[in-house]
């Protein structure tokens, strides 16, 4: 079990070139990272290339993690994911379907090594109850398999406008639950 | 400036960026406001931060321990090529069961032809035989060393599939990925205490997966052969 805390003074050995600590965060967030990296590219070999690619901007980006003033888990997903959602749209074949693609194993609840803090998990999951089904699916489709408005128009079969609608209702309805 | 009539209009355009559901101008028109505009800055922060806590909803996956190798070498200027290179020797990696996540798994690969360590004498073999006969695979694990060596007799996978190895421990009701193996030459790797551990009593299998494996950490497509493991 890593803390917060322990991931944080992590990262501040690593600003410093600690190679030893680098390894240490590695093996303490290097599972949550991988998750994401291959729900977004849905491809265990890119995933994996991904990966090292994230761990290395890390590296090189770890003397400014204070000056983002986010968690050490919201600043390490946030690299992941832009950096897999980078090469997802690099690729050159372009359109994802995200129907044919099968999901990761279910969800099992339990004490994790790296995550975000309950309190704000429990409120995320909270606000996203209160939007209906298909639009909380939207959201997290956008977030996390780095859909674009129209991979979502497609598998929601709804036009591009109204999807765009949708999704910027349902954002700002996130944003005034989550800021109650 | 902006006025505070547009709040909902930046809320919605700070939250596509984060998500990166804008196009590529849009995009860059809003970078070029951030530098301005320390709202949109707060409303940027405040979207990574909360949408950071979806990534929660996925289970933790452990990568390859060749992922971390690769990685360690690539920081120490060791190698120029990207390590997880395009050949299936690095495709070797671990899915830990969930109760294993937080245990870093020390191993490594070791080249056949660089190979150094101790000679490899199997304790436990495998043969898998597809039904129609078109695949053969044997497998060898040595518990001295960890080795576990892969002989791809016959067989290969359909373009743009790859063949996947999984120890099934005995009495265990989830498979363990060993990776995808290369069909064109022998292979020789140490596997971790955790995977060992499955061996004695358990059985190996191949399956037929997407090219680069499985991306769920289950086999997907169809299981090709199984074979227990007997003691030699």
């Amino acid at each position: 079990m890593t803390s917060r805390e322990d991931i944080e003074t992590l990262i501040g050995q690593v600003a410093l070139g600690d190679r030893t600590a680098f390894a240490s965060l590695y093996d303490a967030t290097s599972g949550k990272l991988f998750a994401i990296c291959l729900r977004v590219l849905k491809n265990r070999h890119e995933a994996e290339e991904a990966l090292q690619d994230i761990y290395l901007r890390i590296w090189d980006k770890a003397d400014r993690y204070a000056v983002t003033g986010h968690s050490p888990m919201t600043w390490l997903i946030t690299v992941a994911r832009n950096l897999a959602i980078d090469r997802l749209r690099a690729r050159a074949s372009g359109q994802v379907d995200l129907d044919s693609v099968g999901e990761l194993v279910e969800h099992r609840p339990g004490p994790e090594a790296a995550s975000i803090a309950a309190s704000q998990q429990r409120r995320l999951s909270a606000c996203f109850e209160e939007l209906p089904a298909d639009r909380a699916g939207a959201v997290r489709a956008a977030y996390l398999d780095g859909a674009t408005y129209q991979a979502l128009a497609d598998r929601f079969d709804v036009p591009l406008n109204t999807m765009r609608t949708w999704l910027r209702r349902s954002l700002i309805a996130l944003k005034e639950c989550l800021s109650r | 400036m902006s006025d505070h009539q547009d709040m909902p209009e930046d809320e919605a355009l700070a939250a596509e960026y984060v998500f990166r559901l804008l196009d590529a101008e849009a995009s860059r028109a809003f970078e070029a406001r951030l530098a301005a505009e320390p709202r949109l800055r707060a409303l940027v922060h405040f979207w990574e931060a909360e949408a950071a806590g979806l990534a929660d909803d996925l289970p933790e996956v452990a990568p390859p321990p060749a992922v971390k190798a690769g990685l360690m070498a690539r920081l120490a200027g060791e190698t120029q090529q990207a390590p997880v290179a395009r050949r299936a020797w690095w495709s070797w990696r671990w899915v830990a069961l969930p109760s294993l996540v937080a245990v870093a798994v020390a191993a490594f690969l070791v080249f056949a032809p660089m190979l150094r360590g101790p000679a490899f004498d199997p304790a436990f073999h495998a043969t898998l035989i597809s039904a129609d006969g078109a695949v053969r695979i044997e497998a060898g694990y040595a518990p001295d060393g960890s080795l576990f060596k892969v002989i791809p007799e016959q067989g290969a996978p359909r373009p743009g599939r790859d063949f996947e190895l999984w120890v099934i421990g005995e009495g265990a009701d989830a498979p363990v990925s060993l990776g995808v193996i290369p069909v064109d030459r022998e292979s020789l790797f140490e596997i971790s205490p955790e995977i060992a551990a499955l061996i004695e009593g358990g059985t190996l299998a191949v399956s037929d997966e997407p090219e680069g494996g499985s991306p769920t950490g289950a086999p997907t497509g169809e299981i090709l052969a199984t074979d227990a493991f007997f003691d030699v």
